[in-house]
């Protein structure tokens, strides 16, 4: 019986051990291949730092129940024709009372860090910068209120605390930029806060997080870091070019790219999601219930404010039709001008 | 209790006349089932046929003799033998016999191999159907076997009709006197006394009060209403046929309401769309439960008839046709759910073939960004509904077999509950075909407000599922509660029933908020509701009409879609408890820990659901107790994979193809379980929430806690369900394929989502460098695919062709393995006790039902 009771021992002993060795081996291997993309914000080193505690956990759980697994499977398993039983054992309370308090106790230990991990992502800073993003399918929108600027692409000055204020005009979205790790909703209706600070010069990606409809996969924009003096020319150049924009034309161009036209209405032909704006105007269109129309003036503002009411056969009705509350009078009259150069 | 007559009956007839309850049959065709059978079920163990046999062939079924001393000179007669046997019954009716074997003396005959084929002949032969059949060697000519037929005819629909309309416990023996002259009359018209009914003609009224039900099953789809004069053609008889033409006029019904109702009120577009399709779907589901006739008993008993518990397969129907109509026997139902569950399944699979394809390389190459969106969506939504159909597959069989029941509390119910599945199914796969949707199976407004019109069919079929789940789970609690053996207390119950009562709690109180969100989306579509719309127009909000929001819907859909995943998963973890002890020959570790710990992840999984919305925009604070919540949950789940190690240490563990994907299970939930933790950990979570990642964690939990589980479950239970063996080598060829590849898909899939590959989308920028990470993913889900196909054969080919198979090849102490396989109509001839614990594997002595001590076998003796 004494040496029966050291066999069981021994088993235990053994199993142990090869758990420290896999769980070693785990950890190094875990920590060693390239997981991540690479990491460009403040609050990606949080992040990180918490991914890698996870890492070592997940190698330790993985050789626990791996190594006893396998070892009960080679060394208990029954010799052929054996149909004796195993050892009788119901269970073990001061086992069972173990593996629940230690985690418990790992968990707790899991959830404060949680909390104060949270509490460094989130923070706010002294000197934040506002950019609020408007999400729609399926472009986004950048608004610099500091500057006054307005762009499709979000361009960022390295190491300045940004304060993203995030909405959307139509379905929900998500801001995600990978290497910046966080991500936040854009959710029509409300303005949710995300903060990031860039600590890398670099071009990136905004990729939306959300499904949200047919072209979801393609909702990207460019995202550049650039130094502080990069940055500031930037801005110089964009309001210069915004304040030359002294035509219609010119002002309709830019509001295609920035309200979100440019989503589903191409320059060239192609047919994304909606109508095509080559040779658009003053052409005959059929419409889906069977009769015909001129594109002219009126038909565009009326598609503009109400787009449902007449939609050209062989197109769903995608648009939103919020865009009496977001343009002006004098925005459509832009666009219209715009349209009007479209030709080949 | 039953009496065996074994083959040394040469079909006298003499032991008919004296059987108090006719349960007697001659076998037919006499080439398959050569002599007379007795009905173990309606047998009342009187014995008054024994000394009728002049043959001995009669026994008390404890008392059939492995070791029969041959007198010299008798015959046996089994299929397969070669002999000629001619001789007369005790009517003089000649007999002939063509395998038989006649005995020299002294010779050895195992009789107890005539028992299986006792009980077989009303499993698998035709039973009682036998009295309505020709005899074959009486044929006197064409001409009349016509005209018999036709009577006969006429006279089965007569008793169908009967018993359907006017049947009470007292008039069942009128139905019995009325076929009892019926089949007289045959025998007049046919002018050859025939010898199966010979003993109907001493029939004495009271002594058919002990009778259960008319000789012969019917079910409820058979034709009711149907006019003596006129039958439907067979194939109307089917209950799935109907269901099917139900669904079709009920469509076209509320389609035609609605159109009717626009038309009259004047307006223009009378012919729209989408509320037509709307009024259709819910039209076509009533109409297929109507069609299908699970409604019927419920709508007889409001007009105050009575209806009959039938019991067994339905008379003059082929063995198949039970499971395509309406079947009130648990095992059936159970089986219906089950297959269901993998014909969904297959649906939905093939969907992912098609999107796997697709994600090979970037860029678009089989199909649409509309058909891509579509089919993630159905996807994902069709494999719920397979993982509930297989879940309530396992429950229905399992449970009231586990404790004892003869059939669930609510049969009626039970039918309902699994019938309204297959409209809501139809519904599912409708939807792709009247433009699908873009929204997941998530179905987030505004995106599902603005979603083609199949978001519509999308929502009521997900509606009509859940009704399932609300009456399953209803019907299961009171099983378990009310329905017990004696002796069986919580804790001695098998821990299957407790994973069973986890879920069923699951279900009952949190499938209504699904069931609600989606049905708040259909009236924003439909009627214009304003519940998730944060736009209004300008004069609603002059009038003080608050914006909709669209982040309430999430609240509302995770509240049950998070406890949902844990209604698939806690079967499946069952099921893994439950069978670890028998192939490891040792109890089951920490038995109540197990039973607690499935009741508290249930219990937690109602404090848990915003942690799929830490980037909803929902308030910051509540992002820490849902995180804390979520971490606990890692809490019970560790104690299940303990308490498996301990059950598995010092084992004698054996390997055939269950236990295989048990240990495959483990491993694959082991993957699901480690890659949950960063997922509740709000900071790591906000770098992998809606990415691969993700996909590849719930992929995990859901193979692990699901799909593998349920395999050991079919291959565990396949021999008693069908009394035949499945193949062990395609069995283990199953579980080498699959076990890899799923391996390489869970972590191909964490992988990329690390490197940001995002969820649900048709393509992705090739700058990230995935495309090979991929291509070995879609590899993989191909052979997961091909293994099942390969599982798919094995069971499909061995239920007919299979080897037969013991009643007990697993030597379980689980009370449904100490009766016969496959397991008899009412499961337990006997009420049992429970004497013991369940898993006191390897305590020498011990048992747990009073059965196993009835039949003085331990299940550790019985050999292999």
């Amino acid at each position: 019986m004494e040496q029966k009771k050291g066999v069981d021992v021994r088993h235990f002993v053994v199993a142990t051990i090869i758990v420290v060795l896999v769980t070693v081996a785990g950890a190094v291997l875990l920590e060693s291949a390239d997981l991540l993309p690479p990491l460009a914000s403040a609050q990606g080193v949080t992040i990180d730092w918490l991914f890698a505690i996870h890492l070592k956990l997940i190698a330790f759980l993985f050789a626990l129940v791996v190594v006893f697994m396998l070892y009960s499977i080679i060394v208990f398993r029954s010799k052929s024709g054996d149909l004796s039983a195993g050892k009788h054992i119901h269970g073990n309370i001061r086992l069972e009372i173990a593996w629940t308090v230690i985690p418990l106790v790992v968990v707790a230990i899991m959830g404060y860090i949680g909390v104060v991990t949270l509490r460094y992502v989130t923070a706010s800073a002294p000197d934040e910068m506002v950019i609020e993003v408007t999400g729609a399918q399926w472009s986004w929108r950048f608004d610099y209120p500091e500057q006054g600027l307005t762009s499709t692409e979000l361009v960022l000055p390295v190491n300045q605390p940004i304060r993203f204020e995030i909405t959307s005009t139509d379905v929900i979205h998500n801001l995600w930029v990978p290497e910046f790790r966080v991500k936040q909703d854009a959710v029509p209706g409300t303005v949710n806060l995300l903060r990031v600070t860039p600590t890398v010069v670099g071009k990136y990606k905004v990729r939306c997080a959300e499904l949200c409809g047919l072209r979801h996969s393609q909702m990207l924009a460019d995202v550049r870091v650039l130094k502080r003096s990069e940055f500031d020319s930037w801005v110089g150049a964009e309001t210069a070019r915004l304040a030359a924009l002294d035509t219609p034309e010119a002002r309709g161009e830019q509001l295609y790219q920035t309200q979100g036209c440019i989503g589903c209405h191409s320059l060239d032909g192609t047919i994304v999601v909606g109508p095509t704006w080559l040779n658009l105007f003053g052409s005959q269109e059929k419409l889906d219930d069977g009769t015909n129309v001129i594109v002219n003036e009126d038909y565009i503002r009326h598609s503009i404010l109400y787009p449902g009411d007449q939609i050209v056969k062989g197109y769903q009705n995608l648009m939103p039709a919020n865009f009496g509350e977001t343009l002006s009078e004098t925005d459509i009259e832009d666009l219209i001008a715009f349209i009007k150069t479209i030709k080949d | 209790m039953t009496h065996i007559i074994t083959s040394l009956c040469l079909r006298d007839s003499s032991c008919v006349e004296v059987c108090p309850v006719e349960c007697i049959i001659p076998g037919k065709p006499m080439k398959e089932w050569p002599w007379y059978y007795i009905d173990p079920e309606t047998c009342i163990d009187c014995g008054a046929c024994i000394p009728e046999c002049p043959y001995e062939a009669i026994f008390e079924e404890e008392a059939v003799p492995a070791d029969y001393n041959a007198k010299g000179g008798e015959y046996i007669a089994r299929t397969g033998l070669q002999g000629h046997y001619e001789g007369k019954n005790d009517q003089g009716k000649d007999v002939i016999l063509d395998c038989t074997k006649q005995l020299e003396v002294g010779e050895m005959v195992d009789l107890t191999e005539d028992i299986q084929p006792n009980y077989g002949y009303f499993t698998e032969g035709v039973g009682y159907d036998a009295l309505d059949m020709q005899d074959e060697e009486v044929v006197v000519s064409e001409v009349a076997e016509d005209d018999t037929d036709q009577v006969l005819e006429a006279a089965a629909v007569d008793v169908v009709e009967e018993s359907d309309s006017d049947v009470s416990a007292d008039s069942n023996i009128e139905i019995v006197e009325e076929r009892d002259n019926q089949e007289a009359e045959v025998s007049d018209v046919e002018d050859v006394p025939e010898d199966s009914t010979a003993g109907l003609e001493d029939f004495e009224s009271e002594d058919v009060v002990t009778i259960e039900q008319p000789p012969g099953g019917t079910t409820v789809g058979s034709p009711k209403e149907a006019v003596p004069a006129w039958q439907p053609p067979f194939f109307l008889t089917i209950g799935l046929v109907r269901g099917l033409l139900g669904q079709l006029l009920g469509t076209m019904f509320g389609m035609g309401l609605v159109w009717s109702t626009r038309f009259f009120m004047g307006l223009e577009e009378f012919w729209a769309a989408e509320p037509a399709w709307v009024v259709g779907a819910v039209m076509g589901s009533i109409g297929f439960m109507i069609g299908v006739g699970a409604l019927t008993d419920w709508g007889k008993w409001m007009i105050g008839m009575q209806t009959p518990m039938v019991h067994g397969p339905p008379s003059g129907k082929p063995s198949w046709f039970r499971y395509f109509s309406v079947d009130y026997n648990h095992k059936v139902i159970g089986i219906q759910y089950t297959v269901t569950g993998i014909l969904v399944m297959l649906v939905g699979g093939s969907l992912a073939m098609v999107f796997r394809l697709e994600l090979v390389a970037t860029g678009m190459q089989l199909i649409t960004y509309g058909t891509y969106n579509s089919f993630i969506s159905a996807h994902g939504i069709i494999m719920i509904v397979s993982i509930l159909l297989g879940v309530g597959g396992m429950i229905n069989y399992l449970v009231p077999l586990m404790i004892g029941a003869s059939d669930m509390a609510f049969p009626r119910l039970n039918a309902f509950g699994y019938w309204i599945n297959v409209p809501g199914a139809i519904l599912l796969i409708t939807a792709l075909f009247v433009g699908g949707w873009d929204t997941g199976w998530t179905g987030y407004p505004p995106l599902s407000a603005r979603a083609p019109i199949g978001v519509q069919l999308f929502f009521l079929g997900v509606y009509m599922v859940g009704l399932s789940s609300i009456v399953g789970s209803l019907n299961l609690l009171v099983t378990v509660g009310r329905m017990r053996a004696p002796g069986m207390s919580l804790f001695r119950m098998p821990i299957f029933v407790w994973a069973s009562i986890s879920t069923a709690i699951l279900q009952l109180t949190a499938t209504q908020f699904i069931g609600l969100a989606f049905l708040m989306v259909v009236t924003e579509r439909v009627l214009g509701m304003g519940f998730f719309d944060p736009f209004i127009s300008e004069a609603a909000a002059a009038a003080g009409v608050p914006p909709g929001d669209p982040v309430l819907f999430q609240h509302m859909f995770w509240f049950y879609s998070h406890p949902a995943v844990y209604v698939f998963i806690l079967p499946g973890l069952g099921i893994i408890s439950e069978l670890l002890p028998v192939f490891a020959r040792k109890p089951l570790f920490g038995y109540r820990w197990i039973a607690i710990s499935s009741m508290s992840i249930a219990l937690l999984g109602f404090l848990v659901w915003a942690h799929h919305m830490f980037v909803s925009g929902m308030s910051d604070f509540l992002r820490i107790p849902f995180m804390l919540a979520t971490l606990l949950v890692a809490v019970p789940t560790g104690v299940k994979f303990f308490s498996w190690l301990g059950t598995i240490w010092q084992g004698k563990l054996t390997f055939p193809t269950p236990m295989l994907f048990v240990l495959g299970a483990i491993s694959v939930f082991l993957i699901g379980g480690l890659t949950g933790p960063p997922l509740g950990t709000v900071a790591t979570d906000l770098f992998l929430h809606d990415t691969y990642w993700v996909v590849g964690h719930f992929h995990a939990t859901m193979f692990g806690g699901f799909v593998f589980p349920f395999f050991a479950a079919l291959y565990y239970w396949y021999p008693k369900a069908t009394g035949r063996k499945y193949s062990e080598k395609l069995g283990k060829l199953h579980f080498w394929l699959m076990t890899p590849a799923f391996w390489v898909q869970s972590i191909g899939q964490a992988a990329v989502g690390l490197k940001g590959m995002r969820r649900r989308i048709a393509d992705y920028d090739p700058a990230l460098g995935i495309e090979s990470y991929h291509l070995a993913i879609t590899v993989a889900g191909i052979v997961i695919a091909i293994s099942v196909l390969v599982c798919i054969y094995n069971l499909w080919y061995n239920a007919r062709n299979g080897q037969t198979a013991q009643d007990n090849p697993w030597r379980s102490r689980s009370p449904e393995f100490q009766i016969p396989s496959p397991i008899p109509e009412h499961s337990y001839a006997i009420p049992f006790e429970i004497v013991g614990e369940p898993y006191d594997y390897g305590l020498p002595g011990s048992v747990y039902t009073s059965m196993e001590s009835v039949n003085g076998v331990e299940p550790d003796k019985v050999l292999q």
